[in-house]
């Protein structure tokens, strides 16, 4: 076969004001972060009684203790010019990024073009937090977080001259295709088997007046923000130190590197997993249960089971996950909702028979063949996935590392906790549940990107409740505890800049990339056929059913004259009548380029060459990014 | 034990409002950064604001999962079932969008009102 339809490819699918979300001074858990029960002094910096000593001493210094000082809890001027750096430091980082040029992007991504201007504002995020941190002032912390998240994860904005990411683009034309005609065709492909998410897409932009392309650009950022209230639920229902709640959250965006927070179904699925593991916890929980009205309690439940029923409609894999973590919950009686696993295990299966029926009778074969594979699951995941050129060998190593270091001291801090007669169990359900995925699939060899995704939660609490034990809780020990936050945000934040951006030379397209193809879009006939190299260029974000879209796979071993005359028959047959089109663009050739090329037909620059010289082919547009060759004689 | 109940509170009733009303507003204006950010915080936070946003928990954290959540799968699950249902309207899905949010802050709102009468 010489090619695959693209679409059928599985989705490759506290202090003074206790929160920013809601300040209200009569908490629910009112007490105080150790830091703000301290003495203004710090003996281990102050001691020395340098004027530079007790201005650094000074800063660290939180409130006096409550008992002595009423206002004790009353944010300070330094606190509010603190808060204020925070999303000074993430404008400067994003105006100063502003100057990188995509093209100048290589291999290694992101941190090969940073800009040394943008530099400081990364130590003024990391040297902010972690000072927020020990002056115990909770809410200035979270503004850290979410300029930090700002940061990380809207550093494509500043550079990208249209969205980033061929998948948004896809996903931007499976909810324009539901929003023009207003119908939900399984037979299309897989995800419309799976709607959910991209019915909402549809409306939203609909009420937006816009493509859902435009949503496309900034989802990282809010995503990611959406991510942070349940998970702040889960830091605080399973540690007892109310300061593990900010330091999870920082953890976590220094993290996430998987980058499955675009615009997705899975990016929605994961939040709204995430809502239905906090619930559980906070209002289901077994431990410390909360004295919660009737009403609270039908509501929140009702949250939860909407919350699996939407996880269910929108998105393949995330039920299991849903499925086994709250089995686990379940198991070791850490949740009184036990009959959530049985439910969302119904619901998803009951989804794929009736609703997914064409999804599953196209793959019912392949899905039978990879239940219980766990090896050659891992393995395609792990194996194939190292490789292409030097530069992006380096990067998939480093994110191998990466993951691997993290899990270590995930595991490293849980041993810590279990020695320090401290509970684990919510946290070792939610971390190693998840690693029963690749039990059911290799889900397009990214199960252990999502594997990494869903352990996250308690990987990130445990990570921070690690650090807190390793800086001490005792009030003399505060600028060891900033030297620990600051030592780890200072391995982290450069190498998640690294892992997470090491695709973006990958990810952006030019204006001139995204003109090429609108046009080809503006003139092909309806049931024309689309064939490009590789997936990775700017398209289907519109007419993404009346056109087919066809990759080339790397089973054809022809060259040459021969190869086009392949591609000329693959279009005339999959045509039936209609124009066949060869589409070229920078982005195909940086694709080979990153992923190099093997004995088969070659680059896509092979299939450019190819093409030029058969006479089945014509040019019908040229510029200086992209390239469609139209077929011109049928035989 | 820990008390979660607190004082009626009327913020996300009106927040919810603010949200809808906004949103609504804008929503005959051409298109522009203003009116997709409107929207998005709107689908984002609205529908929730108003189905859960009446739950008295004192925890902000917990206040906005529950109003996150809701919302989410709210918007979620109606689209799906209007377009399973051959109902596809933007005009419907916004009146059940916008219905949902204003009534429940309504509701809230009248809630509110009856208790401190009462007290």
């Amino acid at each position: 076969m010489l090619s695959r339809r693209l679409s059928d490819a599985p989705q490759a699918d506290g202090g003074a004001a206790p929160s920013p979300v809601a300040p209200d001074p009569d908490a629910e858990r009112p007490a105080p972060a150790v830091a703000d029960r301290a003495p203004i002094v710090i003996p281990i910096v102050a001691g020395a009684g340098s004027r530079a000593g007790a201005a650094v001493g000074q800063l660290l210094a939180a409130s006096p203790p409550p008992a002595e000082t009423p206002s004790a809890q009353a944010s300070t001027p330094v606190d509010a010019v603190l808060a204020a750096l925070a999303p000074l430091a993430a404008l400067w980082w994003l105006l100063a990024l502003r100057d990188v040029d995509l093209r100048e992007i290589g291999d290694l991504g992101i941190i090969g073009v940073l800009p040394i201007a943008a530099v400081p504002a990364l130590a003024v995020l990391a040297a902010g937090f972690a000072l927020a941190t020990v002056r115990g002032r909770a809410w200035v912390s979270y503004v850290y977080v979410v300029a930090l998240v700002v940061a990380l994860y809207g550093v494509l904005v500043p550079i990208e001259e249209v969205p980033w990411y061929n998948v948004s683009w896809r996903h931007a034309g499976v909810a324009d295709t539901i929003a023009r005609t207003g119908e939900v065709d399984p037979r299309i492909d897989a995800y419309f088997n799976w709607p959910g998410f991209f019915t909402a897409l549809a409306a939203t932009a609909s009420f937006a007046g816009v493509s859902p392309l435009v949503l496309a650009s900034w989802a990282p950022v809010v995503l990611n923000l959406l991510l942070l209230p349940p998970l702040a639920v889960i830091a605080s229902r399973t540690t007892e130190d109310p300061r593990v709640v900010p330091l999870a959250l920082w953890t976590f965006a220094l993290t996430n590197w998987v980058a499955q927070d675009y615009l997705s179904p899975q990016a929605i699925a994961f939040v709204l997993y995430l809502v239905v593991l906090a619930v559980l916890l906070a209002w289901f929980g077994t431990h410390g249960p909360v004295r919660r009205p009737a009403t609270a309690r039908v509501a929140a439940a009702a949250v939860v089971l909407g919350s699996a029923a939407a996880v269910v409609a929108s998105h393949q894999l995330t039920p299991s996950a849903v499925l086994l973590t709250t089995a686990g919950l379940v198991a070791f009686r850490l949740t009184t909702m036990r009959t959530l696993p049985l439910i969302v295990g119904i619901a998803a299966i009951g989804w794929l028979v009736v609703v997914a029926v064409p999804y599953l009778a196209g793959n019912i074969d392949d899905l039978r063949a990879q239940l219980g594979n766990f090896s050659e699951n891992i393995r395609s995941s792990l194996g194939d996935r190292v490789g292409g050129s030097s530069g992006h060998e380096a990067v998939v190593r480093s994110r191998l590392l990466f993951t691997g270091a993290v899990w270590g001291a995930a595991l490293a801090a849980a041993i810590v906790r279990l020695r320090a007669g401290r509970r684990v169990g919510a946290l070792a359900v939610l971390g190693a549940a998840p690693f029963a995925l690749p039990v059911l699939q290799p889900y397009g060899g990214e199960i252990l990107l999502r594997v990494y995704l869903f352990t996250l939660p308690a990987v990130v609490v445990l990570i921070a409740s690690g650090l807190l034990a390793a800086g001490g809780a005792s009030d003399a020990r505060r600028a060891r505890l900033a030297l620990v936050v600051l030592a780890t945000t200072t391995v982290l934040l450069p190498s998640v800049v690294f892992v997470r951006g090491g695709n973006a030379r990958q990810w952006l397209f030019t204006r001139d990339e995204a003109a090429a193809v609108d046009r080809l879009y503006d003139h092909a006939a309806p049931g024309s056929v689309l064939l490009a190299s590789s997936p990775n260029l700017p398209w289907q974000h519109r007419r993404y059913a009346d056109l087919e879209h066809l990759v080339l796979v790397r089973q054809e071993r022809q060259r040459g004259m021969a190869l086009a005359d392949d591609v000329a028959s693959l279009l005339v047959s999959r045509g039936k009548g209609a124009p066949g089109y060869v589409v070229v663009t920078r982005g195909t050739l940086v694709y080979d380029e990153l992923f190099g090329v093997d004995d088969t037909w070659g680059s896509a620059r092979d299939l450019g060459a190819a093409l030029d010289r058969s006479p089945r082919f014509r040019r019908v547009l040229t510029s200086r990014d992209a390239t469609v060759w139209r077929l011109w004689r049928r035989q | 034990v820990e008390a979660a109940v607190t004082a009626p509170d009327r913020r996300p009733a009106l927040a919810a409002l603010a949200l809808t009303a906004v949103a609504a507003l804008l929503a005959t204006a051409p298109p522009s950064a203003g009116r997709t950010a409107s929207v998005v915080l709107f689908v984002l936070l609205g529908p929730g604001l108003g189905l859960v946003g009446g739950v008295r928990v004192r925890d902000g954290w917990e206040r906005l999962t529950l109003v996150i959540g809701a919302s989410l799968a709210f918007d979620l699950v109606v689209t799906v079932a209007l377009v399973y249902a051959g109902a596809w309207s933007v005009t419907a899905i916004a009146m059940v969008l916008g219905g949902t949010a204003a009534g429940g802050a309504a509701v809230q709102l009248g809630a509110a009102r009856r208790r401190r009468a009462r007290e």
